[in-house]
């Protein structure tokens, strides 16, 4: 969200304005889940939960006039608030209970395709996919096999093949960055037939 | 697939996303990161878009991972078989060497078969191409706006470029072999050059206080 925007809804939700504090939610929302996502896990089942929590917190501490604009931006406070809470729930003993029932945390790490079922690839993207794949130069095909297939880290994969993780970290983005072209292709042509 | 064209179009800014979303950076950075994702819409919707191509490639390598898992079974093997042949040609000899050896006459194989018909000045250079992107520093990082990576022969490059501190900046281009072409010297924000350079790719380092901060690629190409 833009920060004179958010500066000016935080000012109304002092003043008890509702369709700031809509505005607001709204404006955060995609961000917030987005981020708590990437913190707790994305098959974590608390996830819901835990972002309702980040932004009940921070209505209140907006409302308490915690939120100073002299020491850093909406955005930054945001942060903090999800930082703070994410914390909170990494400490609790309920967290400590899920995680060793379920394993969600690992799992997910392992699993990057694992709570993603809205996910569709159309059978154009996948065959952009699949050839570019078959297509990619050594090691970048290797190093998306073993990070993908064989589930290895990238500590892991350095190990194997050699080379330095900072090597590997980017030669995997690399190869990501070389597939992201294909499908952007098929995604044309794609449009384009309709 | 056209692997070399898409090589020069690859930006950095994807590496420091994947190194957000693999949790790799540190604490300090990811919040920094985070603080962006909630204020600059833009770049939230490139890192959504980075992570929804991450899950579609997992999903894809999972379907036919076994498939290019045993191509790499399968390029092993050959080079076991290999292996056992040149072994049994030079006996006593360390493999290593063997393997230098055979580098050595593939290589010039490649030079007197392929060279003719390919085009040098468009090789990437393996470390520069490392190195591209903005450097992580303790000072806040340079933001580039100029130039793209493809450019018209004739046209006059604008290296421009968005940096808190003071002092003075330094553009050296270089070729793709990572020599030193032309270094201009500015106090300002930018920088213009007028563009005399042969067709073929060229790098570009920005330097602040001799400062090595950012590092950018050139694309002239003149057909």
């Amino acid at each position: 969200m833009d920060t004179e925007r958010a500066k000016t809804l935080i000012t109304a939700i002092l003043q008890g304005n509702a369709t700031a504090e809509k505005e607001f939610f709204e404006g955060y929302q995609h961000e917030v889940e987005f981020l708590v996502k990437l913190r707790i896990g994305r098959a974590n089942p608390d996830l819901p939960d835990l972002c309702q929590t980040v932004f009940i917190d921070l209505f209140k501490r907006i409302r308490a006039g915690e939120y100073d604009s002299s020491k850093g931006s909406p955005g930054a406070f945001v942060q903090s608030t999800i930082k703070f809470k994410i914390l909170d729930y990494l400490k609790s003993r309920h967290y400590q209970e899920r995680k060793n029932q379920t394993e969600f945390n690992e799992r997910s790490a392992a699993h990057p395709d694992e709570g993603a079922d809205h996910l569709m690839i159309h059978e154009e993207e996948k065959k952009a996919i699949e050839k570019a794949l078959h297509a990619l130069p050594e090691p970048y095909q290797t190093i998306l096999v073993l990070y993908y297939y064989h589930q290895l880290k990238i500590k892991e994969i350095a190990g194997r093949l050699g080379m330095p993780e900072q090597k590997v970290s980017n030669y995997k983005s690399y190869a990501l960055t070389l597939l992201s072209r294909e499908i952007q292709k098929a995604q044309v042509a794609r449009k384009q037939s309709r | 697939m056209c692997i070399r064209k898409i090589i020069y179009r690859c930006s950095s800014p994807d590496r420091q996303i994947d190194r957000f979303l693999d949790g790799t950076i540190s604490e300090e950075e990811r919040g920094l990161f985070e603080k962006r994702c909630l204020e600059d819409h833009a770049f939230f919707l490139k890192v959504q878009e980075r992570e929804l191509l991450r899950e579609k490639v997992a999903q894809t390598v999972s379907a036919i991972g076994s498939e290019l898992a045993g191509n790499h079974v399968s390029s092993s093997a050959q080079r076991g078989g290999l292996e056992r042949r040149v072994k049994s040609l030079i006996p006593g000899m360390r493999i290593g060497w063997a393997y230098a050896l055979l580098a050595v006459a593939l290589l010039s194989l490649c030079i007197i078969l392929v060279l003719p018909n390919s085009d040098e000045t468009f090789a990437i250079h393996p470390d520069l191409e490392q190195e591209l992107g903005a450097r992580v520093l303790r000072s806040a990082p340079v933001q580039v706006l100029s130039p793209g990576v493809e450019i018209k022969p004739d046209d006059e490059i604008l290296f421009a470029w968005e940096a808190d501190a003071q002092g003075t900046f330094q553009v050296v281009i270089l070729d793709n072999q990572g020599n030193e072409i032309k270094s201009l010297r500015t106090t300002g924000r930018s920088i213009r050059y007028q563009i005399d350079l042969a067709h073929g790719l060229y790098y570009w380092k920005l330097l602040q206080n001799d400062d090595w901060i950012f590092t950018g690629k050139i694309l002239i190409d003149k057909k």
